[in-house]
């Protein structure tokens, strides 16, 4: 039982993660239909950023909470602008054109972002802890860290705000409109580009943000963290129907508790197979995925 | 017996009833007629026969068997060829082999047969060539065989639509609006040639169109469609006397929709 | 009309008579040449050789059936890996063990594809990428298959005459398929799957059909990289080598077959020939990709053969690699 409780505090956190990551996937791939290669090599970037960005200011050395609310609000904007340029150089000369040729300038940028990486900073390196850390043991053998607080409270921050963007605001209805008829939407007026671009902003600054936070968590990062998140974090999006906001949330909750468990009860070795045996379950059972509407074809 | 028989189908996206209670008999060899304002559903009953939505409610008979549920190519194996809306030719290919590919299905080579070039697989070539180019001929399109299906105008394209949908020997043929975007000298082509089509091949013919030149031309009877249900049905005499056709058209745009 | 129209169906012994010749070349050269040649420059031949077939399969099924694979080198890994295991634990000729390897692969294909290929969309992608990662994780977690570790001391049979023997075998298939009925149905596929479907043509298993026969060659390459320096290893399998296949397959052009083919021997031979820049490797091959795609989306030779730049009236058009899909 305290197994299980530990492995559902871990599984959570790890969810939680994987959701930052899905919404990205699922937010732009409801807008353009693009899985968009390149966003686990963004949220890869925002590691980083947040590294440099804290040695540069010196947080590392003399961790603070304002100062790490600055390096949070610097890597997400890095984030931001690193989604929205790969859209306007990449993406948008291609919109006209199949969907495999968009596909495949995807993943060309995302092999481009992580040799990039692989180059300039080399393999493994640690990332400082820029705020106090505890852990607290619940009952015998079950432990809460200070990590996991952080991950549930600033996830569940952001899905709020998400939410409120996504429902309340203007620019919220025209991505919606966007993503329910891209060219209905031009007709209306709807500035369909600079929806498309912010689309990819708020995907970007929440890989950001699950970036910041799975460095504070793991203390390592790595040019190659984009593509193992990433992967899994669609696949998450996938699950949950691809698409639906709700549904990436779900589906990375879903999926971060099917891996812990799966290292919890069988082995460790085996737990980069279950995302992909969830997800090839889902497609034979329902393929929209668990939120996702059925859509219909246009003949 | 009817060819063709829809009773009581409808089928619903969401909330939306896009077509319902429709009742609709084909007796082999009729030549029928589908109109309706824009958005009355008229090419959803076409996804419904062919197999593209399944019906939410009632049943579709064709040959005194229901098709619901066969799905698309089991539904065209038995019978019901189509044309679309919005012509899908395939555009990589050439004129002759779009054709061809409607043959596929009457093909005996196995895949080893096809690719070590044994006789069944020559054999099968020849017919299928020499079937297609027939069919062209007939349809005059024979002197372009050869070119992309994409380089054709849109008038010859049409055309090699409705000899591809033919080529797989339906006993119904579906036409979604085939005179759109011609002029009335090439709609008046048109008319010669699907009476001709019906005539030559035997089919049973299922027309859609908004061009009313066309099908009260050429229609023994007409459906008319609208908000997803039928509002009458006649002969073109009838139908053109009509008070709920004609108010069902005035609420529309009558010149949009006969222009 | 101009001409008699030339014969729909030509007889295929001419074809089988040159298929023959090239057979003995092939051998003749490894008897007379190989002897006498470079083993550095041999072993890149060789190397190319496998390219050739890897990129074949995926031609087929990406580029003329329009089917977004990215899981290629996880069917060469089960081919390379059952090639092991047959030539490991039983005495039959070893070259049967790649003809069985494939096999398996062929199988692995029919497995992945069946459930997947009923979907449109992008799912072939992603469940095509993660069956990629599932078969490294069960090799890595498997003793019998070596794990981690990989396979060693097999047998060293794979040889410019065996490696070349099996290309001019996959090149005349494929060649085969797509220029017959199937491969009409291939492109319609891509074109157009509606428009097929409404002509009685079952989508769902021409584009098996595809699958399966692609992954057969990807076994096969997979079979003789077994054989060629007497161990493999999961590594020489990930997700990294599926993208090297695919951009053979991209830059070459999508809807040919000797575009892939001429690409997939530069590619293969590049970074040999040019050692010092082999870090940048993968930062030349990215660049490459997003860069054709924006400026020649159809690639070296999209939708047209080698053959057809020589021809003086242009042959009618196989593919279009800007179309919308």
């Amino acid at each position: 039982m305290i197994l299980f409780l530990q492995q559902l505090i871990n599984g959570l956190s790890l969810g939680a993660i994987y959701a930052l990551i899905a919404l990205g996937y699922t937010m732009v791939y409801g807008t353009l239909q693009l899985i968009n290669f390149a966003h686990g090599e963004v949220y890869m970037m925002g590691a980083f950023a947040a590294l440099y960005l804290a040695k540069w200011l010196g947080v590392d050395q003399n961790p603070s909470v304002p100062g790490v609310i600055v390096v949070a609000v610097g890597a997400m904007a890095f984030c931001a602008v690193l989604g929205m340029t790969i859209e306007r150089v990449a993406y948008r000369p291609l919109r006209k054109m199949s969907r495999l040729n968009m596909l495949i300038t995807a993943i060309g940028v995302s092999l481009l972002l992580q040799n990039i990486g692989l180059l300039a900073f080399g393999a493994l390196q640690s990332f400082p802890s820029l705020l106090p850390e505890a852990k607290w043991e619940l009952t015998a053998g079950l432990v809460l860290r200070s990590q996991d607080v952080q991950i549930f409270t600033t996830t569940v921050a952001l899905m709020l705000a998400l939410h409120h963007i996504v429902e309340r605001t203007q620019i919220g209805r025209a991505m919606r409109a966007v993503s329910h008829s891209r060219d209905t939407a031009a007709l209306m007026g709807i500035p369909v580009d600079r929806v498309v671009s912010f689309t990819f902003a708020i995907g970007s600054v929440l890989a950001g943000a699950a970036a910041l936070l799975i460095a504070l968590d793991k203390h390592k990062i790595e040019p190659t963290m984009g593509s193992a998140y990433g992967l899994k974090a669609f696949v998450a999006a996938v699950l949950g129907g691809i698409g639906s906001i709700p549904g990436a949330v779900a589906g990375g909750l879903l999926l971060g508790l099917a891996e812990t468990m799966v290292s919890g009860y069988i082995a460790s070795t085996w737990r980069d197979a279950i995302a992909f045996i969830l997800l090839i379950g889902i497609l034979l059972y329902k393929p929209s995925g668990l939120f996702g509407k059925h859509t219909v074809e246009k003949v | 017996m009817s060819l063709l028989e829809l009773k009581k189908t409808g089928i619903r996206f969401g909330g939306l009833r896009a077509v319902c209670d429709l009742d609709l008999a084909l007796p082999q060899g009729a030549l029928h007629g589908l109109i309706g304002p824009n958005g009355a559903g008229k090419t959803t009953v076409f996804n419904l026969i062919t197999g593209i939505y399944a019906p939410t409610e009632g049943d579709i008979l064709f040959q005194g068997t229901s098709i619901v549920g066969a799905g698309p190519t089991r539904i065209a194996a038995a019978g019901i060829g189509r044309t679309f809306q919005n012509i899908r030719l395939f555009a990589g290919l050439s004129v002759l082999d779009n054709v061809k590919v409607a043959f596929h299905r009457h093909l005996h080579a196995t895949l080893f047969e096809s690719v070590l070039r044994a006789p069944r697989y020559l054999q099968d070539e020849a017919r299928a060539d020499a079937d297609a180019r027939q069919l062209l001929d007939t349809f005059g399109l024979l002197p372009m065989a050869e070119l992309g299906a994409d380089s054709l105008p849109y008038g010859l394209r049409r055309r090699l639509e409705i000899a591809r949908a033919l080529a797989t020997k339906p006993k119904l043929l579906l036409l979604d609006e085939p005179a759109a975007g011609m002029n009335p000298s090439e709609a008046e082509e048109l008319m010669h040639l699907i009476r001709w089509v019906r005539e030559t091949f035997g089919v049973t013919i299922l027309l859609i169109e908004h061009h009313m030149a066309v099908v009260m031309g050429i229609c023994e009877r007409i459906t008319v469609l609208d908000h997803g249900a039928r509002i009458a049905e006649g002969t073109p005499a009838e139908i053109r006397k009509d008070p709920v056709v004609i108010e069902a058209y005035l609420g529309a745009d009558v010149h949009q929709e006969t222009a | 009309m101009a001409g008699p129209a030339a014969p729909a169906v030509r007889s295929p012994l001419l074809g089988y008579a040159l298929f023959a010749a090239a057979i003995a070349v092939v051998w003749g050269i490894e008897a007379y040449a190989i002897p006498w040649t470079d083993p550095y420059f041999t072993g890149i031949v060789i190397r190319i050789g496998m390219s050739l077939l890897a990129v074949m399969g995926l031609a087929l099924v990406l580029g003329f059936t329009g089917q977004f694979s990215l899981g290629h080198a996880g069917f060469m890994a089960v081919g390379a890996y059952g090639t092991a295991m047959v030539v490991i634990h039983t005495g039959i000729h070893p070259m049967v063990g790649v003809f069985l390897g494939g096999l398996a692969a062929a199988f692995a294909g029919l497995l992945v594809g069946l459930p997947t290929l009923r979907l449109t969309g992008d799912y072939l992608a992603v469940v095509t990428l993660g069956f990629n990662g599932i078969i490294l994780v069960f090799i890595q977690n498997t003793p019998f298959l070596g794990g981690a570790a990989g396979l060693t001391g097999l047998p060293v049979v794979t040889n410019f005459g065996w490696t070349f023997t099996w290309v001019l075998l996959g090149a005349l298939f494929i060649r085969n398929l797509l220029n017959s009925s199937h491969g009409r149905v291939f492109a319609a596929v891509r074109d157009n799957e509606i428009a097929l479907r409404s002509l009685g043509v079952d989508t769902t298993r021409a584009k098996v059909i595809a699958f399966v026969v692609g992954a057969f060659w990807a076994g096969v390459a997979g079979g003789l990289l077994s054989l060629y320096r007497a161990s493999i290893f999961p590594s020489q399998f990930q997700f990294e080598r599926s993208i090297d296949i695919l951009a053979m397959v991209v830059l070459g052009g999508t809807g040919s077959l000797s575009g892939p083919l001429i690409a997939a021997a530069a590619l293969t031979a590049l970074p040999e020939l040019l050692r010092p820049i082999a870090d940048y490797r993968m930062i030349i091959y990215s660049l490459l990709l997003i860069v054709t795609m924006i400026v020649r989306p159809q690639g070296l030779l999209g939708g047209k053969e080698l053959i057809d730049l020589f021809r003086r009236r242009p042959a009618a058009p196989k593919a279009s690699g800007g179309k919308a899909a």
